[in-house]
């Protein structure tokens, strides 16, 4: 029997692992039908999850957690079972903020030289950056790189919100300085001359898990069976979708007009990690960082969670336990073991990890060979989340 | 007596603001504005102060209007989203019908439902209207182009009106196409031969 189920997506390349399950049959041979639903904005996402007109969603990582707290206009518990991927995000300046931070000496693939360029020009005011939604990883990496030394954030971003596919009109229009944005949009924006590309998200944080699949908590519960067949044709998608060679079929169809609508072109530049620096077309040596993948890139390591936790809880006006708590309740280890230990594939053996700490791919400990990372932070950092533990923590922390 | 309710519909569509300030006009005494871009929101609803905010689902710009609908200092009060958890089948059929709605903090339940319920009933009134415009216009262009494409085989075969069409309609039925399909194929290739 198939059970049919209806997903929303926001017009991103991230949302590939959805679309490859559906287009390549994934999902049919677990014996589901999925039925996709593109979204404008992540507030619809939101709602629609929450009020069940969607089973299951791609979500914003940092949004999953702050609805499991509570936060924002519509209340309602959500589980992570599946990152669906790392990284892939770009802060692009326009010409003017270009400039000033190029002179207090910012170079592109340095992100301390950023940061300290940021800090300088955010003198005189703070510089208004647009992103697609504030509860996201693109606030979280940016607050992350310009505070290491006490700084207050607020004193040197100003954000203001603007979906991705309008960000570039923003831009344009002088309403921002920068903004921070995912694939393929930033790419889009460079070659259209739009603004100049000063960082990939990956510098920051090579490990930071970006959109995530998020389920309703009672839904999930109630729905075992599908919700495991759903991370079983998810993972078979996001591993398609790493593999250099699928790279041109996945940007032909993820270039439709009823999932992005853009030219297979840019995505695929973007796809295979090549960044354009600015209109004249030139290429960057660094890659970009967007990566798809099964279980190096899949596995919903309570860790990152407690991460983001952490380091966003104070924005958001919780106390940072109870944040931790939270974050950890809803990345589903136990769910992804469960629907993936049918298959004959390689499970960590812990369900956090110390994040930061892998500066190059290392085989870790787990039920056959598997190789993490680089999951490391643009300062050397090691985040123990052993040290930021809620009421209750029962999950075995693996150490390298 | 309980004071005016004071409402703002944040629509980019013109028609369909109308709509929904007409029905709720007939459905109550309200105070009703309609605000149509981002720009400038966050001082209207400074001076407007409403109780409820209607806005498109829809609309590409929702996240840039959460934020400001949400953010400390334009309101007064705190907004949340619709009125509570236990009118869930109510707050789904608003979502599907592409409204949603910003509640300030402890306005009753009772004045806000007749709100909501009128802007649903409103766009689904013009979701049908803009359907079968759309449809209407479809159909007169599908039609111009069958009458094209029967002039095209009538002045290069030498057909009559009526032969025309019927072998306009044989290869619809021989190619397993539609017939504006094939009349589009035969302009699209008189266009590009000739």
């Amino acid at each position: 029997m198939t059970q049919d189920l209806k997903l929303g997506f926001v017009a991103l390349t991230d949302a590939a692992p959805l679309i490859v399950a559906k287009e390549l049959g994934f999902a049919e041979e677990e014996g589901l039908n999925l039925t996709l639903v593109r979204e404008r904005s992540w507030s619809s996402i939101r709602d629609k999850l929450a009020y069940g007109v969607f089973d299951a969603a791609h979500m914003l990582a940092p949004m999953a957690i702050a609805m499991s707290l509570g936060l924002g206009p519509v209340p309602g518990k959500v589980d992570v079972p599946f990152v669906l991927n790392l990284n892939g995000n770009a802060f692009v300046a326009n010409a003017d903020l270009a400039e000033k931070l190029t002179a207090q000496g910012a170079v592109f693939g340095d992100p301390q030289s950023l940061a300290t360029a940021l800090r300088a020009v955010s003198m005189a005011a703070p510089i208004r950056v647009a992103v697609p939604f504030l509860t996201s990883m693109h606030v979280a990496m940016l607050r992350f790189l310009v505070t290491r030394s006490g700084e207050r954030a607020s004193d040197i971003f100003d954000f203001v919100v603007s979906p991705p596919s309008l960000i570039e009109t923003v831009l344009n229009s002088g309403e921002v300085d920068a903004f921070m944005v995912g694939a393929p949009w930033g790419n889009h924006a460079v070659e259209n001359g739009a603004g100049q590309l000063m960082l990939t998200s990956n510098l920051i944080w090579q490990g930071a898990p970006e959109k995530v699949l998020a389920l309703r908590n009672d839904w999930l519960e109630l729905n075992l069976d599908a919700t495991g067949q759903l991370i079983r044709a998810l993972y078979r998608a996001a591993e398609w979708a790493s593999r250099p060679e699928n790279f041109t079929t996945l940007s032909e169809i993820l270039s439709r007009t009823r999932y992005l609508d853009v030219h297979a072109d840019i995505i695929e530049q973007m796809v295979k990690g090549q960044v354009t620096l600015d209109s004249t077309g030139k290429l960057s040596a660094q890659k970009l960082g967007l990566r798809f993948g099964g279980g190096e890139v899949s596995f919903p390591w309570k860790s990152a969670a407690v991460w983001i936790a952490e380091h966003e809880a104070p924005h958001w006006g919780v106390p940072r336990p109870v944040a931790h708590q939270a974050a950890r309740d809803a990345f589903r280890t136990d769910i992804y073991r469960q629907a993936l230990g049918l298959l004959d594939i390689a499970l960590p053996s812990g369900s956090e990890k110390l994040e930061g700490s892998l500066s190059v791919p290392t085989s870790v400990p787990a039920s056959k060979d598997l190789i993490l990372g680089p999951d490391a932070f643009f300062d050397g950092s090691i985040f123990d989340p052993a040290e930021k533990i809620g009421t209750k923590n029962t999950t075995t922390r693996l150490t390298f | 007596m309980e004071s005016q309710l004071k409402i703002v519909v944040v629509d980019a569509d013109k028609d369909r603001s109308f709509m929904i300030v007409d029905g709720l006009r007939e459905a109550g005494d309200y105070h009703v504005t309609v605000l149509d871009s981002v720009t400038g929101i966050a001082r209207r609803l400074k001076e407007l102060q409403p109780d409820i905010i209607l806005i498109d689902l829809e609309s590409p710009s929702r996240d840039s209007f959460e934020q400001i609908i949400t953010a400390t200092g334009p309101l007064e009060r705190p907004v949340a989203m619709f009125v509570d958890q236990s009118d869930s089948q109510m707050m789904k059929s608003a979502i599907e019908a592409g409204v949603s709605a910003y509640v300030v903090n402890g306005l009753r339940k009772n004045r806000i439902k007749p709100v909501i319920e009128t802007a649903m009933v409103r766009f689904h009134k013009f979701a049908r209207l803009k359907a079968e415009l759309d449809a209407t216009k479809t159909a007169l262009s599908q039609r111009k182009q069958v009458d094209r494409a029967k002039g095209l085989l009538m002045k290069m075969r030498g057909l009559s009106e009526e032969e025309a069409y019927a072998l306009l309609r044989k290869t619809a039925m021989d190619k397993g196409m539609r017939i504006p399909e094939v009349a589009q194929g035969i302009i699209t290739a008189v266009e590009v031969l000739l």
